[in-house]
């Protein structure tokens, strides 16, 4: 299988710092002892273990979430069960042929130095995607990683680099951030916000501008039609208190003063008519 | 012509109607919009389905030899918070006479009825004054609307029908 730049999938990576962006060397660190030799698992277990949680977590927010996730990067089944090695075959022989349309040219001479995304893309799994424009669904992926994979992206985190028996207190924290900063459904944010990328967070922080400003204009708007009709109700009140008074004491005084008399009724009046006979 | 008070334009400027329709005026025609015999009141809500129908339009003042245009629009298409559509026009009726009703006069621009896509929108009746026929410049009319000098031009003479005439 030739890694065609056509999507075998409709998932796509953000190409912005993922866990992806991890170069195959450090997932086989992190595996370790606990993880079987990187070159013969298969596309399937290597995923499996770079998203799911070293040991038990008792914390169920982004450990259970992001086993259950993680079923939405479905792998298709001729992909999953081939090997690192196998696949990476494949990407040698691709190299030969020309693989263009590759926005980053990074040469990846050994395995190792390859960076998962890379790896993914090129066995066609995934397709490049355009900057900030994430699948909902992928996002919740990257998300929901083992906390070691955001030691790597935030070493600004005040942790100690070792990680085999990390603190299980630190490492709830550090869940609990994760799931709050990926869980976060806004569908006006499609961008990540897990990472410190500063082109990311201006955009939502821009749009989250835009959409407060929008909201008061509305609310001003809504005010000015409660006004509008409290006014109109206020002056058609008092214009009719007024003329109630008025007609009122109309009322009155043509009970006191009979107002002119009524008008001649040309059949009651008396007339003069030549009906004698003599 | 009774008192229209000053009161009456303000809900017109708090509904922004006066801003972003009308300029600041003074009113003094008293104007009756009813539909289904309900009476218009500014701000007021109305469902599209009671304003489907064109309405009856009453001008209280006026003279028999006065004649008013009616115009009908809505600026907040296609929504209030971004109306780049302002405004649609819905109804125009022109030469109603003085102290009678649209029903008298000439709709040059047939109901449309309301149909409001996003948002709340305002519907706005206004109604102005023609002037009078009497007093016609036809030099300062050609300057107004710059026409520039005729083209072509010719003229009749006529009397009443029943005068003497010359045998």
């Amino acid at each position: 299988m030739d890694s065609q730049r056509e999507p075998r999938s409709h998932q796509s990576l953000n190409r912005q710092g993922s866990l992806y962006g991890l170069t195959l060397d450090e997932v086989q660190t992190h595996l370790g002892s606990s993880g079987k030799a990187l070159g013969s698992m298969n596309l399937d277990e290597l995923l499996k273990s770079v998203c799911s949680v070293e040991g038990n977590q008792p914390s169920s927010l982004a450990a259970h979430e992001g086993l259950s996730r993680q079923g939405s990067l479905t792998l298709p089944r001729d992909l999953s069960q081939k090997t690192v090695e196998e696949v990476w075959k494949d990407i040698q022989q691709d190299k030969n042929g020309g693989g263009s349309g590759h926005e980053r040219r990074d040469k990846q001479p050994t395995l190792g130095e390859m960076t998962l995304e890379d790896l993914l893309l090129k066995a066609g799994v995934v397709t490049e995607t355009v900057p900030g424009n994430g699948s909902a669904g992928m996002e919740q992926n990257i998300a929901q990683v083992a906390p070691w994979v955001q030691y790597h992206q935030l070493p600004s985190m005040p942790q100690p680099q070792s990680f085999m028996p990390y603190p299980v207190a630190d490492m709830q924290a550090m869940v609990s951030q994760s799931s709050l900063m990926g869980g976060l459904s806004d569908t006006q944010t499609p961008g990540r916000k897990r990472v410190a990328s500063g082109e990311v967070v201006e955009k939502t922080v821009e749009r989250k501008q835009k959409r407060m400003i929008k909201n008061r204009e509305s609310a001003a708007r809504s005010r000015a039609r409660k006004q509008a009709y409290t006014h109109e109700l206020e002056i058609k009140v008092s214009r009719l208190e007024e003329e109630n008074e008025r007609l009122r004491k109309q009322k009155e005084v043509e009970k006191i003063l009979p107002s002119a008399p009524p008008p001649l009724d040309p059949k009651r009046q008396l007339r003069r008519t030549s009906s004698a006979p003599f | 012509m009774e008192n229209m008070g000053e009161r009456v334009i303000e809900p017109l400027i708090m509904g922004r109607v006066v801003g972003d329709v009308l300029d600041f005026f003074t009113p003094t025609i008293k104007m009756n919009v009813s539909y289904n015999k309900k009476q218009v009141s500014n701000g007021h809500e109305l469902f599209p389905s009671s304003v489907s129908s064109k309405p009856r339009v009453e001008i209280h003042g006026g003279d028999l030899r006065s004649f008013f245009t009616l115009v009908m629009i809505d600026p907040d298409v296609p929504g209030p918070s971004d109306p780049f559509l302002k405004e649609h026009l819905h109804w125009i009726v022109t030469n109603i006479p003085g102290t009678t009703d649209a029903t008298f006069g000439k709709e040059v621009v047939s109901y449309e009825l309301p149909r409001p896509s996003i948002g709340i929108h305002r519907f706005v009746f206004v109604l102005f004054k023609q002037k009078q026929r009497h007093h016609f410049n036809t030099r300062k009319f050609a300057i107004e609307y710059d026409l520039g000098l005729p083209v072509a031009a010719v003229f009749f003479n006529a009397q009443r029908e029943t005068a003497a005439r010359r045998r």
